[in-house]
């Protein structure tokens, strides 16, 4: 009976675990993060929900960094990809430059953060927000009508992770 | 007795019938018979199917409040705030795995409904993974919150040798796997090796026919899919399914002979006749042998999964292939499929070695024929051991598979409707006259045995 009890509390130490571990970095992220604003557009203006999730697509999603890494590497495509972000005078947080590794030096007044390309864009794990049911009509017309005014609070961990905070359009905040 | 899931509850069913007839004819005493009945605890039986049948009803209960959590989940239960939605939602995981093991473990009162419950606590595990995901904005692919969900109802199914989490933790996976393999067509698959060393050891621990099923299909089907979707030709995917076939009868071959695990042999032995009649079925269409391109083998991924099947078969055959010959009941049926299965791998492993070769550019002929073969040798196999084995269900599915293959190859290849008709109608009757003609067979058996 003890012996059973025993692998029962480690099965669902176990099960704890693995849902502690889930958002486990983005807890972290969050925590720990450096705050900073990113301009953001639908990931398709004609469809911007996907299911409860809205689809984002960011400036630093496919910017002009990329295709010049690619031309200077023959077109080689990169796999993991670490991004220089730099703050503008807008307050919102450009491409610098981009990186097969963890650049070497890094200038005070910028951030790297980590991504993945995909078919020709980047992915930074924070692509989609999920929204409640009858906030989705809210935010989704607002998004169509106001997308050049849309940014979003990301936070940067250390490790170049990111977490979505909130959406912002105009002076309208959506946090969920 | 003790518990011994050796002896299965058909066999007490039997045995329970047959000790009353024993008395009857004085073959043994009341005394005997008590001994016999207090140690296959028969006096038992009918308590024990009443209780199944509430279990089932339990799990099935719990499957369903467990959906009802899920869709609770996706509907963005958005009222609340984020900390006290976790604790109430892990509050209600935690609440069901102990009220569950204290009515199943340490009271006992309430097992069947205890184990239900540990169920419904393993479910509602899934729907927090979901849950947490969509609290923290976390863009994953969908399949490692499924891989997740696998890797705690497995732990549980171990941790209370408990099948339905066993279950749960092998569909759950499997869904996991199609999602897996739509986003990484060429990757080596992983799947089918950590499926035999995770959920097969299960079913040999808890002697488990319904675990080893699930998992020789989650084994199966993940080679048949990854082949196909990597090679992106069928002929790879009747390769894998053939390799498969051999595998599976080779390993329901070694289950006879094994003390202990002699019923996993049927298992095994059908999902092997199912997957080899099929494939040599497919593949014997002039169409399909026609459309296969063997020019095109860029990626080969897939041949490592395929070349360990048939490896790891060729080593089952040799084994069994001595005690395969002796055994009056299965050696037509064994030599049908690895007739059979040997020529759908020929008839591939040949074309493919010489794809573009003008001499046998009309090569897809002879695959036709050598499939229309397996086929035709499968039905004999069936047939033959039927008799062997007095068995109706294999005589029928040889008849069966026969009618099918005369039928498809009318409509293939003639369409005259009078002819067509004739074909039908004498098949007809041959199914009616061989089935009087096994039916009388079966019952002269039974009087000589009598």
């Amino acid at each position: 009976m003890n012996k059973r009890l025993g692998w029962f509390i480690i099965a669902v130490m176990a099960q704890a675990l693995i849902l502690a571990a889930v958002p486990g970095r983005k807890i972290y992220t969050r925590q720990t993060g450096t705050a900073i604003l990113l301009k953001v557009a639908p990931y398709d203006p004609y469809s911007i929900m996907s299911g409860y999730y809205a689809r984002l697509n960011y400036e630093i999603s496919r910017p002009p960094v990329l295709e010049q890494w690619q031309e200077q590497h023959h077109g080689r495509q990169l796999k993991s990809v670490w991004m220089v972000l730099k703050k503008g005078d807008d307050g919102i947080w450009h491409a610098d430059s981009i990186h097969d590794s963890w650049p070497k030096s890094v200038p005070d007044n910028c951030i790297v953060i980590k991504g993945k390309e995909k078919g020709g864009r980047i992915e930074y794990g924070i692509e989609s927000y999920f929204i409640p049911e009858d906030a989705r009509g809210t935010v989704e017309r607002d998004l169509r009508q106001h997308h050049d005014q849309a940014r979003a609070e990301v936070k940067v961990d250390s490790f170049g992770n990111a977490a979505l905070i909130r959406l912002l359009i105009e002076d309208r905040v959506y946090e969920y | 007795m003790k518990k011994n899931f050796r002896i299965s509850n058909h066999f007490r069913e039997q045995l329970k019938q047959e000790i009353q007839s024993w008395q009857t004819d004085g073959i043994i005493n009341q005394e005997q018979l008590a001994t016999i009945s207090q140690k296959y605890q028969l006096d038992r039986l009918s308590r024990e199917r009443k209780n199944y049948l509430l279990f089932a009803i339990y799990v099935i209960g719990a499957a369903l409040i467990g959906a009802g959590v899920i869709s609770f989940v996706a509907a963005h239960w958005d009222k609340i705030h984020p900390v006290p939605k976790i604790v109430l939602i892990a509050g209600c995981m935690f609440t069901c795995h102990i009220l569950g093991f204290y009515l199943w473990k340490i009271s006992g009162k309430s097992p069947r409904l205890g184990h239900a419950l540990i169920v419904l606590g393993t479910l509602i595990f899934g729907a927090n993974i979901g849950l947490l995901a969509q609290i923290f904005h976390i863009k994953e692919n969908f399949y490692n919150g499924l891989f997740a969900w696998t890797i705690g109802a497995i732990i549980m199914a171990y941790a209370l040798e408990s099948l339905p989490n066993a279950v749960t933790a092998i569909i759950i996976s499997f869904i996991g796997f199609c999602w897996w393999i739509g986003d990484n067509p060429h990757a080596f698959c992983y799947y089918p090796i950590v499926t035999a060393a995770i959920f097969l050891p299960f079913a040999y621990l808890r002697r488990s026919v319904l675990t080893f099923i699930f998992s020789l299909l989650a084994l199966g089907v993940s080679i048949m899919v990854c082949a196909i979707i990597d090679a992106e030709e069928l002929w790879a995917f009747s390769l894998a399914t053939a390799g498969i076939g051999l595998l599976f009868f080779a390993w329901g071959l070694l289950s006879e002979r094994t003390d202990g695990f002699k019923f996993f042999a049927v298992p095994a032995m059908v999902i092997a006749t199912i997957l080899t009649a099929m494939i040599a079925y497919i593949s014997s269409f002039k169409e399909i042998a026609r459309e296969s391109n063997f020019d095109r083998i860029g990626n080969w991924m897939w041949t490592i999964p395929v070349t360990a099947c048939y490896i790891i078969a060729t080593i089952l055959w040799v084994s069994v292939f001595k005690s395969m010959l002796s055994n009056r009941r299965l050696r037509w049926m064994a030599i049908s499929i690895l007739v059979s299965a040997t020529l759908v791998f020929l008839e591939l492993v040949v074309r493919a070695l010489w794809p573009s070769s003008d001499r046998i550019y009309n090569f897809y002929f002879y695959i036709v024929i050598a499939s229309n073969l397996a086929c035709l040798v499968l039905c004999i196999g069936l047939i033959a051991s039927s008799f062997f084995a007095e068995n109706r269900g294999l005589f029928w599915a040889g008849i069966l598979f026969a009618a099918l293959i005369i039928i498809t190859r009318f409509f293939e290849y003639e369409t005259g409707l009078l002819l067509k008709a004739a074909v039908f109608t004498a098949c007809g009757i041959g199914l009616i006259l061989a089935g009087v003609d096994f039916e009388n067979y079966l019952k002269k058996r039974r009087l000589i045995n009598e």
